[in-house]
């Protein structure tokens, strides 16, 4: 692949070395370039006025400005870049809060390196990205919630079949019960699973539930 | 009449009189202290709760706040050595699975001493997270459900939120109940909160109620703190329902 322009980015945490860890580990990368730090909210928005970056990956509990804050403001002004939450533990309504205050996605700080990478490509394709720790309960809770970027509204259709898994997937089943409820093979089910992946452009399960509540194919009671 | 008798009458009813007098005097000074002790016991509970309830937050934001985001950082350390060796991987692995295991327990002991909902977001929020992720790790399913515009004051939220932990423990360990349904309402200058389960239940009058020990005692001081009643309403096999009222603090 030709690497045109690297992806820009900011980061922010109250945390050096929390922040020295995570700098020295993106700027290793190729085609990623760590444009500044902060340690609040306020810093950020100034920094990012001035450099205008590609993504911010940002903490939510900060001093002076909170991420959550700092978001708010950031996709008002700015709506082009995509901000990336860091969450210590993964907290239901910290989470959604940074969503519904324009965060695209979110990880847990402790993910894995390659989670990390992973979130900053999905983001910057403006797809919204879950943490893979995400719970089917705080998946729930994001259908609910306010946070519906433009590439979550519907615009495949699916088969009854489809339709059908969609529901049980939701329900929390595994492959394998969803095999035996619907009387078909686990890998016609895995199959099935790849192509509603496809379709909804999401790469989890997480994304499933979110994308099936918003688009009403499936309703939570 | 003899005025002998006379006399004598006159001398016990004097005497009664004056007794009469004594005693009333006594009951009035025995409910004064009564009332004054109470009120005494009253506030030195609450300071005692408030102390505990601080304390509790102190420590909670310590390890939430300081100690989480170190540990991640850390492992985000530890992710940055790039080896080849086999050996040294596997112990790299090792060393991210334990952080992982210690940040997860951080954050159980940090949500039991104060959860963060409770302090951001007020005690429905709160008792909505604790209802839904009981039902998923529980046997026991609990339905929340708020009348609208119900604004409960922080700090009577707090102890609402406890007794309410408090509750549903009971109903998870002795009653093995399979379903509690808790309903918050306000009614004129009241607050009012049921907690309803489908568990072995109780006689109130028995002993049994002695045994249920610290748990119950903690909640009958949380109501008394809060200058509440607490109801309950119980019978073997009947399931149980504490109905609990407190006045309602306008907050703001």
């Amino acid at each position: 692949m030709t690497q045109t322009a690297p992806i820009t980015i900011l980061l922010a945490d109250d945390h050096e070395i929390y922040l020295d860890g995570l700098q020295s580990m993106l700027s290793k990368q190729p085609g990623l370039e760590v444009r500044g730090t902060a340690s609040n909210g306020q810093q950020l928005i100034g920094l990012a006025k001035k450099q205008k970056p590609d993504i911010i990956l940002t903490d939510i509990l900060m001093p002076e400005m909170d991420g959550i804050e700092a978001t708010r403001i950031l996709s008002r002004d700015y709506p082009a870049i995509n901000i990336i939450a860091l969450s210590v533990f993964n907290e239901d309504n910290l989470i959604v809060d940074m969503l519904e205050a324009g965060a695209k996605g979110y990880l847990v700080k402790n993910a894995h390196k390659s989670e990390i990478l992973e979130a900053i490509h999905t983001v910057h394709q403006n797809q919204p990205y879950y943490c893979r720790s995400t719970t089917t309960r705080l998946a729930r809770l994001i259908a609910r919630s306010k946070f519906t970027p433009e590439s979550l509204i519907q615009v495949a259709s699916f088969s009854d079949k489809e339709k059908e898994i969609i529901k049980l997937i939701c329900e929390e089943k595994t492959s394998k019960e969803i095999a035996k409820t619907l009387y078909m093979g686990i890998r016609t089910v895995e199959g099935y699973r790849l192509k509603i992946l496809e379709k909804m452009n999401v790469k989890s399960v997480a994304g499933i539930v979110v994308y099936a509540v918003k688009n009403g194919l499936y309703k939570v009671e | 009449m003899d005025t002998n008798e006379t006399k004598i009458y006159l001398a016990i009813l004097i005497a009664a009189g004056i007794l009469g007098v004594f005693l009333v005097f006594f009951v009035a000074t025995m409910i004064r202290h009564h009332r004054r002790n109470r009120a005494l016991y009253l506030e030195k509970l609450q300071a005692e709760i408030r102390t505990l309830e601080n304390e509790r937050k102190r420590i909670a934001a310590d390890l939430h706040d300081d100690l989480g985001p170190l540990l991640s950082a850390v492992k985000m350390l530890i992710g940055n050595v790039d080896t080849t060796a086999d050996e040294d991987r596997s112990t790299l692995d090792k060393a991210n699975l334990h952080i992982d295991t210690i940040l997860g327990q951080l954050h159980v002991i940090s949500n039991n001493l104060m959860p963060q909902a409770l302090i951001r977001k007020g005690l429905i929020v709160a008792v909505e997270e604790l209802a839904s992720e009981r039902s998923d790790k529980g046997a026991m399913q609990i339905g929340f459900s708020v009348e609208k515009d119900v604004v409960v004051d922080p700090e009577q939220g707090i102890h609402l939120y406890r007794i309410i932990g408090e509750v549903i423990h009971n109903a998870e360990k002795h009653a093995q109940a399979s379903r509690m349904d808790i309903k918050l309402q306000a009614s004129g200058e009241k607050l009012l909160l049921s907690l309803k389960d489908n568990g072995k239940g109780f006689d109130s009058r028995n002993s049994e109620i002695a045994q249920r020990g610290l748990g119950l005692k903690n909640v009958v001081s949380r109501v008394e703190t809060l200058k509440g009643s607490l109801y309950l309403d119980s019978g073997p096999e009947k399931g149980t329902l504490y109905t609990i009222e407190i006045p309602l603090k306008q907050s703001l």
